[in-house]
């Protein structure tokens, strides 16, 4: 059978009565658990694992790939409504969808990340049904150092979302890179920076400094302010969502998937990377970048396309090589073995009613992730016309909450507290917070990459550019960088100029 | 004259201005000025007691002192930028801007709230989630200039049970009891509303 008629197949079974139900029944988990700032998607997969115990392996992993393909949108619901992103991926919502929220147009940006994670989540799927095979053994070349090189050219898109400040958000992204560094390191098991309080040695969890950084900081500024969450605009609040609308984030949405698709099927790489890379890039395409941040469609519809296109690609490695990619693909690796399936190149000869099922229910779930993200995205969006203090009130307790729950310590408590109170003065002196987060997340990946690498080819730091693949990334990285700082410091260069000339412009 | 901002320093009293610029020199160089000293001080400070390990290659204090040399890089290019930016200010003999606040910005809430969230963080342990997170959602609703009696009372406690419910009783969260006695009254409360 080809494979047209292999995923005609699928379809047929994921159409079923008991399949369908279980796919809506993820999604909705997903969606809400991914909006929950805190109570991340891969959290709400790992409670619903043991409840798949009773369910065939088919169902098993539709009930999870839903929650995983629902949950990596939720979390931009959140993002876009209150400016606190419910999971790390949805961190780039933040900086257009949120001021998009603030102009009034909080509708319209719902509406777009809607659409963008669906048409990236489709194409993903689209990928993952004719594409496995080819991308798999792609993969397989991928050791340490191209991990290592493909964390990096997520650090340096932070020069792309720095405006015309590279120092300061290089500045912050080190001080964030610093942070990560906090606790037991990776390799020889040395605690750093702990100044003797054993918590400490554990760490600081991301989820703890973002949710700080974002939430906390954003509700003392909420009461400071008095500012009346309500759409102030009426115009734009009742502005009617035209196609045109989305016809103008065609190629956003399309350069979105593209990467997605691309940086999901990359062992690690994951959703947060691809969303941030996308913005990065578009950021530089696009005609409007240069007032990204400040509520700009395309901003939010390149990471959304972005972030849910790696959810399909990320199942390749999993399924063709066993490879969990991700926390989240991990989870389904565990639900497949104990329900007795070895993933692996055997798998497709074996069982490929099972693996185009699948196939069928991600491209399914991404058409129904529509519906179940605008019942959501409803049910939040009432939330705006609560009263600032008691909204302000419950998204601190929702954050200590989340904070607490990551490893059920009230350090962590403690440590969002302290990054609020820094996220507030970063936001009153305008110091850049964004690639402080993206160090705390990227920094202690970049960092077991980097030193695996070294310990792997006996401390030859060569290996980073004589490796084809990897050398190819970083001469990326290096291209994307030039490409982001060269207005900034042609601009710089000819204020030089004109100030020497004795002409100060 | 533009609202919100002063026509050049050589408008204002000759001390005033002076004083204006020395503190938004120190100002500007405070941040960068601190940022170096961490860069240089905290790698002294990386581990509790002295590294005993011989490794081949790079050790755990590589990466993390890598980022302390570039914190302190960036910071004294940040300098320099700052020093040239307020050099070619001067020599182009701009406005002093003053920052024009888009709201109104009350610090004396904001300090107010951030004196509560700290409030919050050194109850919860000891007082236990059920009362610390009323007396919260009660105090900061009190900060945020609700002062209906009802609607105060109804959002801090429905507010909290739903909390309690969503997280204790389905997610099966274990959010601090409290100590002591407030142990025992948070026990019982639980009991009360089923979630025990």
């Amino acid at each position: 059978m080809n494979t047209f008629e292999l995923l005609g197949m699928g379809f047929q079974n994921a159409f079923a009565l008991w399949a369908l139900l279980t796919i809506v029944t993820g999604l909705m988990l997903g969606v809400i658990a991914g909006a929950l700032p805190g109570v991340s998607f891969v959290n709400a997969m790992a409670m619903a694992l043991p409840f798949t115990y009773s369910m065939a392996p088919t169902q098993a992993m539709l009930f999870l790939g839903a929650i995983y393909v629902g949950g990596v949108f939720g979390g931009s619901i959140s993002a876009i409504i209150i400016n606190v992103p419910g999971t790390p991926a949805s961190l780039p919502a933040c900086w257009d969808g949120y001021p998009m929220t603030q102009r009034g147009e909080v509708r319209k940006a719902l509406a777009v990340a809607i659409l963008a994670s669906a048409v990236g989540g489709l194409t993903s799927a689209l990928v993952l049904s004719f594409a496995a095979a080819p991308f798999a053994t792609f993969a397989l070349r991928f050791s340490q150092p191209e991990f290592f090189a493909a964390t990096i050219l997520g650090l340096i898109s932070v020069i792309a979302i720095s405006k015309d400040r590279p120092l300061v958000s290089l500045m912050s992204l080190s001080l964030g890179i610093v942070i990560g560094t906090v606790g037991v390191d990776p390799i020889y098991g040395v605690a750093r920076f702990t100044f003797g309080v054993p918590a400490m040695q554990s760490g600081i969890n991301f989820v703890v400094v973002m949710i700080g950084l974002f939430a906390v900081s954003e509700v003392i500024d909420l009461i400071a302010t008095n500012r009346n969450l309500r759409p102030s605009n009426a115009a734009n609040a009742n502005a009617r969502i035209r196609f045109r609308d989305f016809w103008d984030v065609r190629g956003a949405i399309a350069r979105g998937s593209g990467i997605g698709s691309i940086l999901g099927v990359i062992p690690g790489a994951g959703a947060t990377p691809g969303a941030v890379i996308a913005y990065g890039i578009e950021k530089q395409v696009s005609r409007d970048g240069d007032k990204f941040g400040t509520g700009i469609m395309a901003g939010l519809a390149a990471p959304e396309a972005a972030k849910n296109a790696t959810t399909g690609s990320a199942m390749v490695p999993l399924l063709t090589l066993g490879i969990p990619g991700s926390a989240a693909t991990a989870i389904m690796l565990a639900a497949m073995m104990l329900h007795g399936v070895n993933p692996g190149p055997l798998l497709f000869l074996n069982d490929p009613t099972m693996v185009y099922t699948i196939f069928a229910a991600m491209i399914l779930a991404n058409i129904l992730m529509i519906f179940a993200g605008i019942g959501v995205a409803q049910f939040f969006s009432t939330l705006m016309k609560t009263p600032p203090a008691v909204l302000g009130a419950f998204i601190i307790l929702l954050s200590i909450i989340g904070a607490y729950g990551v490893r059920n310590n009230i350090f962590d408590v403690y440590v969002c507290l302290f990054f609020g109170l820094v996220g507030w003065g970063m936001k009153r002196i305008g110091f850049p917070t964004a690639p402080l987060v993206l160090g705390v997340i990227l920094g202690p990946l970049a960092e077991r990459y980097f030193m695996t690498s070294l310990a792997n080819y006996n401390q030859d730091w060569t290996v980073f550019f004589t490796r084809p693949i990897s050398g190819t990334i970083l001469g990326l990285a290096a291209v994307f960088a030039i490409w982001s700082l060269w207005p900034v410091l042609q601009a710089r260069y000819r204020a030089v100029v004109l100030l020497l000339a004795g002409r100060p412009g | 004259m533009s609202e919100g901002r002063i026509e050049g320093a050589a408008a204002l009293p000759r001390n005033t201005a002076q004083k204006r610029r020395g503190l938004n020199v120190a100002a500007r160089l405070a941040l960068p000025g601190g940022l170096l000293a961490l860069g240089l001080i905290l790698p002294s400070y990386m581990f509790d007691r002295p590294l005993r390990i011989r490794a081949r290659g790079l050790g755990p204090d590589a990466w993390p002192g890598l980022f302390l040399n570039a914190i302190a890089v960036i910071a004294l290019l940040w300098i320099i930028a700052e020093l040239w930016a307020l050099y070619a200010e001067g020599k182009r003999k701009r406005a002093i801007p003053v920052v024009e606040q888009a709201e109104t910005y009350d610090y004396s809430k904001a300090a107010a709230a951030i004196c509560l969230l700290l409030a919050f963080g050194w109850m919860l342990p000891i007082v236990g989630f059920p009362i610390a997170a009323t007396l919260f959602i009660l105090c900061w609703c009190l900060l945020g200039g609700i002062r209906n009696p009802v609607a105060l009372l109804l959002v801090s406690a429905l507010g909290m049970l739903t909390l309690l419910w969503v997280f204790m009783g389905l997610a099966l969260m274990p959010l601090s009891r409290g100590a002591g006695v407030f142990d025992d009254f948070s026990v019982w409360f639980l009991r009360l509303v089923r979630i025990y």
